[in-house]
């Protein structure tokens, strides 16, 4: 703060504390919101079937989710740089066949093209930034490349998990299921490389105020490819954890994988403005999506409506969150107006 | 093809992702001089005559053949194409997901509608139309009541029709008569019945972007929507009229593609990523605010070439998909640095 008169009206610091609680309230509460949803699908589904809240039955109900969150994971940091990747639900796919054609017989070939991948979303980064393809075009040609690839690599549904894959995804580590073990995990690493190293902040700032942040002398491509590279590797790993889920891989099948991750960011309080998104909401948001087919199936409705389910979903939870900023917007207009009168009332008094 | 020129030039620049963008040197503004003459429709169309040359010396068949193949087989995607290119016009990153799902419930509807009887056509294409209208005014109501970004409405919409069909496919008995599907593949003045309704299609589409008072709207929301407001468009009604326009041409493709070979579960599938591809690969702007129709034609037919280049060299299909990817970012890398030198 310079030493100079302020010109803003003076405002106590008890306010200034409410005002950034309130802050932190709102970005919280859409993950709140999240985690309500799986709460209230989990409760649903336990009072369906009792044995869903054992270890056993969530290890089954999750079990597939884990792809899920990690896809989310990776769209969760597109969307934050205000771009969308039209092209992930491919790439899960070619990481799915190189994982189950490579890593059991040649790991270090395996290895070495996963890292490869990695670096191809780094290349795309650039591609948009430096010559600049809007983000949807470029990755949308990309997941033309990433497909044809994954044919290419096993044509036919073949390959094998590696045997650690698989004992790892079926192990049974204590108090949890090892579905939630990873979710936890990676929402937390993710959580913490957005909101408490330096490039998360800049990552962040890229997508909200991004004019401002270049001119401060931060290399715009550097961080775009930051965030890529983090996708690439999120989308890597959900590919991996689904040759470990399915046994083997398939180059067709994970293009759904686009629209629902996008879904889990969206239902974990993610918007598109950029800037504005939640790791943990993401991952949330994953797991109650992952949720929903289970639900369908318990409440006994055909597995037909599994589709719609999430449909419904995704429009109620954004609608509500509409309501709700509705609602915030009309409450922080009142006690602005009213703040203002006693400000005003305060100077006033002081002139006198 | 301008259809609209803006009121001034300052306030209605599209904005690039970069507005920080770094002044062009002095050659970037030579080479950008040479790109900007030639109108962007003009490369996939430029590209498609190298790759049906190519194809013709590689093959030895004769050109028409290739060029009659590559048409047929990207009719569809035009007539659906359209409807994505009138979604991308309004700009504000409008896109329209729901497109596939439409496709293969418009398919499911129009089969059922008809239930196997060939004097029921007029009432199976009513209902798939009206089905069509009806999905995109949800789209539409979607965006406008929750405020939401068009990506996620028309997405959460894609989901729900897609349970839809597969609703519908339980009902399904009867196939589609094969008098219907022999009209669509027979030929009129030697070009498919098929093509000439994407011919009609387009035509028909051109004429209202470029002269009516809805397709002026439509490029002026793209371009900037308070300025479109100012200058007295509705730009509320035009913007929902743009969704059910793509909701009816879904679904219009949908069942065309439906009577020639079957309605299935995934028939629109291929359409997600494809629809989009040949709206930009024909120069129009995935900003919004310029469109051009002809380009479609250029899109579509360049992305079918590729196949038709894949088939003759023998090579597996994985290729298509490579070339196609490659195809895009280049031309449309070319295309964007014109446009920022220009």
């Amino acid at each position: 703060m310079s030493p100079t008169v302020q010109v803003r009206p003076p405002s106590s610091p008890a306010s200034r504390v409410v005002t950034i609680a309130k802050a932190h309230a709102r970005d919280s509460s859409s993950v709140v919101i999240a985690s309500l949803a799986l709460l209230v699908l989990i409760v649903w589904a336990a009072t369906l079937n009792d044995r869903v809240l054992s270890y056993l039955g969530l290890s089954l109900l999750l079990q597939s989710s884990v792809v899920l969150v990690f896809a989310a994971c990776s769209a969760a940091f597109v969307i934050l740089i205000g771009d969308i990747d039209l092209g992930i639900g491919n790439f899960i796919g070619l990481a799915n066949v190189v994982a189950a054609v490579h890593l059991a017989t040649r790991p270090v070939v395996g290895v070495l093209l996963l890292v490869a991948m990695i670096a191809a979303y780094g290349a795309l980064a650039v591609l948009i930034e430096a010559v600049q393809i809007p983000a949807i075009v470029a990755t949308l040609g990309a997941a033309f490349v990433w497909f044809g690839l994954a044919t290419l690599v096993l044509p036919q549904p073949g390959g094998a998990a590696p045997a650690w894959l698989s004992a790892l995804l079926q192990s049974r580590p204590p108090l949890l299921p090892v579905a939630i073990w990873l979710a936890l995990a990676t929402g937390a690493v993710f959580h913490g490389v957005l909101f408490h190293t330096r490039t998360g902040l800049d990552l962040r700032a890229l997508g909200s105020n991004r004019a401002n942040l270049v001119r401060t002398g931060v290399s715009a491509l550097r961080l775009r490819v930051v965030a890529y590279l983090v996708a690439g590797l999120l989308g890597v790993l959900a590919g991996i954890a689904l040759t470990g889920i399915t046994g083997g891989g398939n180059a067709t099948g994970t293009a759904q994988y686009t629209l629902l991750a996008v879904g889990g960011v969206i239902l974990g309080g993610g918007e598109f403005s950029g800037g504005r998104i939640s790791v943990v909401g993401a991952v949330l948001g994953a797991l109650s999506l992952a949720m929903v087919g289970s639900v369908v199936s318990l409440v006994g409705l055909s597995s037909v409506w599994q589709s719609a389910v999430v449909g419904v979903v995704l429009i109620v939870i954004v609608a509500l969150r509409r309501v709700r900023q509705g609602l915030e917007q009309l409450l922080l207009r009142r006690q602005l107006s009213h703040q203002l009168a006693e400000e005003r009332a305060m100077l006033e008094g002081g002139s006198r | 093809m301008t259809p609209d020129a803006p009121p001034t030039d300052a306030p209605l620049r599209i904005r690039t992702s970069d507005p920080a963008a770094a002044e062009p040197t002095a050659r970037g503004e030579r080479t950008g001089e040479a790109f900007r003459r030639v109108p962007p429709a003009a490369w996939p169309l430029l590209a498609s005559v190298v790759l049906w040359i190519v194809i013709w010396l590689i093959a030895g068949r004769g050109l028409p053949g290739i060029a009659a193949g590559a048409l047929d087989s990207s009719s569809i995607l035009i007539v659906v194409g359209l409807g994505q290119l009138i979604v991308i016009t309004t700009g504000n990153a409008n896109i329209d997901l729901s497109i596939p799902s439409t496709m293969t419930l418009a398919a499911y509807v129009s089969a059922v509608a008809l239930d196997g009887d060939a004097g029921r056509v007029p009432i199976a294409v009513a209902a798939t139309i009206a089905c069509g209208a009806a999905i995109g005014l949800v789209n539409a109501l979607l965006i406008r009541l929750f405020d939401l970004p068009a990506i996620i409405a028309t997405m959460a919409v894609a989901f729900i029709l897609d349970s839809l069909s597969l609703r519908l496919s339980e009902e399904l008995t009867t196939g589609i008569p094969p008098g219907i599907s022999s009209v669509l593949a027979s030929h009129t003045l030697g070009v498919l019945n098929l093509v000439w309704i994407a011919v009609a299609v387009s035509v028909a589409g051109a004429f209202v972007l470029a002269r009516t008072t809805w397709g002026r709207c439509l490029s002026g929301i793209g371009q900037d929507r308070r300025v479109a407001f100012f200058a007295g468009y509705r730009w509320r009604a035009g913007e929902a009229a743009a969704f059910v326009a793509s909701g009816v041409l879904a679904a219009v493709g949908g069942l065309l593609a439906g009577w020639d070979v079957g309605a299935e579960i995934g028939l629109g599938a291929p359409y997600l990523l494809s629809s989009v591809a040949v709206v930009v690969l024909g120069g129009t702007l995935i900003t919004g605010g310029k469109s051009y129709v002809l380009g479609l034609w250029g899109g579509a037919v360049l992305l079918s070439l590729i196949l038709t280049l894949v088939i003759t060299m023998g090579l597996s299909t994985a290729y298509q998909n490579i070339t196609q990817g490659v195809l895009i970012l280049v031309i449309l890398g070319i295309s964007s640095r014109a446009r920022r030198a220009a």
